[in-house]
């Protein structure tokens, strides 16, 4: 597989920026409202971002010898932003049982 | 000239947005200022700017924001997740000229 250039990967990793962080503000709006209905669209929003960053630790898994996916700011931006979200929307979902 | 200001958590991801909006503006000669900063520096540029537009990530803002924003008469909205995930750079623009026209 041959490398992704930089315009590639942005538009690429630009959706999970904002997929993941709709999901974060949609778990956060839950807490405020302290509404649990909102929750499966984030994690269904979280699921769409995971399988496009599968996408890319595939490409990257199954080339031993090159770097197929090459380091960025944006990348290290979408993986802080799935990160968060993943960690708020399991907090909410506990903090909603407990409160 | 028109202002528009769009935050997100550190005005990373929107600065790509942003450089989408500015050709979109050069191609429709349209003389705007679009600038992207962390959310922490909305108070400071209140009185600067016309429109604010906020990353989905910062969604769960919009309210808190809007109100400060209301009280001088701006408006504060979300980028429309899609738009923002594609850098739809002249549908964001339209958007936010929509917003200063109302």
């Amino acid at each position: 597989m041959s490398k992704f250039t930089k315009e590639e990967l942005i538009e690429g990793f630009m959706p999970i920026i904002a997929m993941a962080g709709t999901a974060k503000s949609i778990a956060l709006e839950a807490l405020r409202n302290k509404d649990k209905s909102g929750l499966s669209e984030a994690k269904q929003l979280l699921l769409e971002a995971h399988g496009v960053h599968h996408k890319y630790v595939t490409a990257e898994c199954e080339d031993d010898d090159n770097v197929v996916v090459e380091l960025n700011l944006i990348i290290a931006h979408a993986e802080d932003q799935y990160m968060s979200a993943e960690t708020i929307i399991s907090l909410v979902e506990i903090l909603l049982d407990v409160i | 000239m028109k202002k528009i200001l769009l935050l997100c958590s550190a005005g990373m991801s929107t600065s790509i947005v942003v450089k989408k909006m500015r050709e979109a503006a050069e191609k429709k000669e349209i003389e705007c200022e679009i600038e992207a900063m962390g959310l922490e520096q909305f108070h400071s540029n209140l009185d600067k700017y016309d429109v604010f537009l906020l990353g989905p990530q910062v969604r769960f803002k919009k309210d808190e924001l809007n109100t400060l924003a209301k009280e001088v008469n701006k408006t504060v909205e979300v980028i429309n997740s899609m738009d923002y995930g594609m850098m739809k750079g002249e549908k964001i623009l339209d958007f936010a000229l929509e917003l200063i026209g109302k």
